[in-house]
């Protein structure tokens, strides 16, 4: 392994504008240096910022690195770039194993399994999809810990019309709250993990259109309105109202799950 | 015989104190199908920003079991962005911070009422 960063590292400095970077920072990842992986994937990714096998190393980088959210985000624009990127479609499928969806992760592997049916990488991956214990592999937030009164910081809110109150850590984990559908099912987790996304997309916006530090972000839908803002720790404050709800509720019941997940943090 | 227009009446977006752009643009493609904006806005750029934006909006909505998006609103220090969509149509607006959002979310769902 150290001969073949060596090599690649000379290969690069020979080239600095060839794409022996790709190569280089999957190395650095398989040699568990992630961040020297990261710099070295984001240098190259400067320089060629639509090179999907550069997206995919990136991707690799997060994932090892705990980062599920953002190893998704870099496998969708994988896939935007390059539609049959088997990597990617691979990788998605991780993506939902690790969020307990064998179902979806399975769909993913099929996509990659009609584009390359004897790809070592894909015969691993469906033996692997196969026998994962489920169960076991449903994130959990282990980030923060989970003290006395978690559970209990947004309780109010629902007496105020909010039916779903979260604290979601940059990872897309749930530190805090619920959010309980019609059913009568928390789907929690599943949507802290999707606004990890959401949030990345946030960013991405702000910056580009020079919008400045993001305040709220208000999705309004058929069946009630989500209502999310920053909060401490680079977390952020959710909550979802019913339809029928006066449109500005939203708007101050986040404002008051922030500043209550802020005192909350900051008492840890 | 008269027809809804299949591009709605920019203007009247664009004419609202504060506003800096106004688009018209597909979820499908993030092209720019029709836009009114000020010299210093890059309208591809909002529009595949915005276009980003509501697609995850509508993955989290799906997640939480609250139906399709009607209104994205991204309030900022610098600024507000505003989406509303009609089946695959978005119409997105590109604000200063001391607009209304109240004044534009209400323009903007008028201004696509009319569309075929």
């Amino acid at each position: 392994m150290p001969d073949e960063i060596a090599r690649l590292s000379e290969a690069m400095a020979r080239d600095p504008g060839g794409m022996a970077w790709v190569a280089l920072a999957d190395a650095l990842r398989r040699a568990r240096q992630l961040p020297a992986a990261e710099r070295t994937a984001l240098r190259g990714l400067a320089r060629h910022p639509y090179h999907a096998d550069g997206h995919d190393a990136l991707a690799r980088i997060a994932a090892d690195a705990g980062d599920l959210g953002r190893a998704r985000d870099e496998w969708e624009m994988t896939l935007r770039l390059d539609a049959r990127h088997v990597g990617a479609l691979l990788g998605m499928g991780w993506i939902a194993l690790a969020g307990g969806d064998r179902a979806t992760a399975t769909r993913w592997w099929e996509g990659a399994q009609a584009l390359a049916p004897t790809d070592a990488r894909v015969l691993a991956a469906g033996r692997q999809f196969a026998a994962a214990p489920v169960a076991a592999a449903v994130p959990t937030p282990a980030r923060h810990p989970l003290t006395r009164g978690a559970q209990d910081i947004f309780a109010s809110l629902e007496d105020e019309g909010a039916h779903a109150a979260l604290l979601v850590d940059d990872a897309g984990f749930v530190i805090a709250g619920r959010a309980t559908g019609a059913a009568g099912v928390d789907h929690a987790h599943a949507l802290g993990a999707e606004l990890s996304g959401l949030t990345a997309d946030v960013e991405r916006a702000r910056l580009q259109l020079q919008l400045g530090a993001w305040e709220r972000l208000l999705v309004e839908c058929e069946d009630g309105t989500m209502a999310l803002a920053p909060a401490a720790s680079d977390c952020i404050t959710v909550i979802a109202t019913p339809a029928g709800t006066p449109s500005g509720l939203p708007r101050l019941l986040v404002e008051r799950a922030r500043r209550r997940a802020n005192g909350w943090l900051e008492a840890l | 015989m008269s027809h809804a227009p299949v591009v709605p009446d920019l203007s009247a977006l664009a004419r609202i104190r504060g506003v800096r752009a106004v688009l018209l643009t597909s979820l499908d493609d993030a092209l720019t199908i029709a836009s009114s904006s000020h010299v210093d806005v890059d309208v591809d750029a909002l529009a595949a920003f915005a276009t980003a934006l509501c697609r995850r909006a509508h993955q989290a909505a799906a997640v939480g079991a609250l139906g399709a998006v009607r209104v994205v609103a991204l309030e900022a220090a610098a600024g507000r962005l505003l989406a509303a969509a009609r089946g695959r149509l978005l119409l997105v607006v590109l604000a200063e911070r001391d607009t209304s959002p109240g004044m534009i979310r209400l323009a903007l769902t008028r201004a696509l009422e009319g569309l075929a």
